[in-house]
């Protein structure tokens, strides 16, 4: 880890929620990931910084197992997730949340439906009356409850994000992967969905890797940040730490 | 020389997917948890939407057939046999191919441009990382769904594709309808049904796999999800023909002919 800067020196407290060792992937010849670490912390808000097509998107669907890597290891919640037989893997993915960069609706159903979905699939032992009253809750957490018969087409931008935002914690997931929540947003619009990021972290104690390039989402959410340069974790540090560095591979993201 | 080996590469390579595919439908069908009223919505949705077309077609097809069959048989003066010679023809051949290729036409496409774009735009990706297969939950259900519809079409499409021919041959003599179905279905055996109707089940299974495994494959932006219905229809309707093809030759083998 030579090119990695280091700055501050937080102790970790509990065991790491997601653990990446050495990650690589390419595609045909172009290397997207290459010794790539990382480590999440238990309630920690982690920001991956990188410019667009450095492969951020790649690394957040690798952790989840949508994209299998070329080498190296993901421990998430304590599970080696290549290791994981097709049943475990599901099981665990309850315990995940992903918030696509394009929403990803279900867009032949509801947003009840969409928010059923997972619940019902899962066979939880909940019962009709449980299921529509989690949908309720998670709907008045992002403020959109009057929406609950609609299709997603008729939503605006923001109000898709949300509702993405609303499945993505319908399962009561401990960890949530946001990719680029604000990207395509007006500036009040995404001031709102980073706040409620970050109440997701202080309501519902999620740990979170907020993919992002919007500075001011950076700065409500961020714990920490790791920058993604060239495939590798290139610097990480606080929001301060990182905006009064001398290094201009770091500060051009801050301008 | 170089392209060939390239498309014949591809050809293998897709074979090979194609295959795998099938071979993941058939691991899941040993597995319990069937839902059973999304296998019923797709069952229903398939039914509908191909009914009206299938319907039309068939009529067109019995009509048109004993209007173009009744000089060759006025020549020989065996005009009587008219029924007979269609309802043959419609039972063994013409029926299970005509409706296979109007479903292939519209499920195959419709199921290659649903799944596809639901492919774009990340919502398989969404499902799989909920922790739902999406291989179980739309893939399976829909390969499912039009195998058990496509027989049922078959024989409705059958039935009016007769009632066709009923009117084609009534344009120029009187019979009544009782007289017809009765002249066709004493001179028709098991050896011309059952061998039809199995055939079907092939059809039915090859415009599902084709069109769910071009859709679920389908490349990113518009022109993907474009490409992923138009491939499905031209491939699952050569398959048709391919398996016609074995299906004659195997009732051959076993003497049903
Ligand atoms: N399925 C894929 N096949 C081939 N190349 C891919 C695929 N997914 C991503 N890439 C490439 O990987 C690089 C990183 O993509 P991505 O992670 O989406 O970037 P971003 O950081 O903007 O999210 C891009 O150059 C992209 O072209
Ligand atoms: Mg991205």
């Amino acid at each position: 880890m030579e090119a990695q800067k280091q700055f501050g020196n937080r102790k970790v407290t509990a065991d790491p929620v997601i653990q990446i060792h050495h990650l690589f992937k390419k595609f045909g010849d172009h290397i997207v990931l290459s010794d790539f670490d990382l480590k999440l912390k238990k309630e920690e808000n982690l920001v991956v910084l990188g410019k667009s097509g450095s492969g951020k998107s790649v690394l957040v669907k690798c952790i989840v197992g949508l994209i299998k890597p070329d080498r190296g290891k993901i421990q998430v919640l304590g599970e080696d997730i290549f290791r994981l037989e097709e049943d475990e893997l599901n099981k665990l993915r309850t315990k995940l949340g992903f918030l696509f960069q394009s929403n990803a609706l279900y867009d032949s159903m509801t947003i009840r439906e969409n928010l059923r979905f997972p619940l019902l699939k899962h066979r939880f032992p909940m019962s009709e009356a449980e299921i529509e009253a989690r949908i309720i809750e998670v709907l008045e957490h992002v403020g959109l409850k009057h929406t609950i018969d609609m299709m997603p087409a008729e939503l605006s931008g923001g109000m898709a994000k949300r509702i993405a935002l609303a499945r993505a914690m319908v399962l009561r997931p401990e960890v949530i992967f946001y990719d680029e929540p604000t990207s395509g947003l007006d500036p009040v619009t995404s001031r709102e969905i980073a706040t409620l990021i970050l109440e997701m972290k202080e309501k519902y104690h999620i740990s979170a890797i907020i993919i992002s390039h919007d500075m001011a989402c950076v700065k409500i959410t961020a714990d920490r940040i790791v920058l993604l340069l060239e495939g590798r974790c290139y610097a990480q540090g606080t929001y301060e730490e990182l905006k009064h560095s001398k290094d201009r591979n770091i500060t051009q993201f801050f301008n | 020389m170089r392209l060939f080996n390239s498309n014949r590469q591809q050809f293998l390579k897709e074979t090979g997917s194609i295959s795998r595919f099938a071979g993941k439908f058939f691991s899941l069908s040993l597995k319990p948890g069937l839902d059973f009223n999304e296998l019923l919505l797709q069952c229903y949705t398939i039914g509908y939407k191909s009914l009206p077309l299938v319907g039309l077609t068939g009529f067109i097809m019995g009509l048109v057939l004993t209007m173009q069959l009744r000089p060759s048989l006025l020549l020989y003066g065996v005009e009587s046999q008219l029924p007979v010679m269609v309802g043959v023809a419609v039972v063994r051949e013409i029926g299970p191919v005509i409706t296979a290729l109007i479903f292939a036409g519209k499920i195959a496409s419709s199921m290659g441009a649903e799944l596809g774009s639901m492919k774009v735009t990340e919502q398989i990706d969404a499902m799989e990382v909920s922790g739902i297969n999406p291989f179980r939950y739309l893939i399976y259900i829909r390969i499912l769904a039009a195998t058990l519809m496509l027989p049922v079409l078959t024989i409705l499409g059958d039935v009016i594709s007769l009632l066709g021919a009923y009117i084609g041959v009534n344009i120029n003599s009187v019979t009544s309808l009782n007289l017809f179905f009765t002249q066709i279905f004493r001179n028709l055996s098991m050896g011309d049904v059952i061998p039809a109707m199995i055939k079907t089940f092939f059809f039915g299974f090859a415009i599902g796999l084709i069109g769910c495994y071009k859709g679920f494959n389908s490349n990113k932006g518009t022109q993907g999800v474009g490409s992923a219905a138009n491939s499905a229809v031209v491939l699952s309707s050569v398959l048709i023909f391919v398996i016609d093809l074995l299906a004659v030759q195997i009732t051959d083998l076993l003497g049903l002919n």
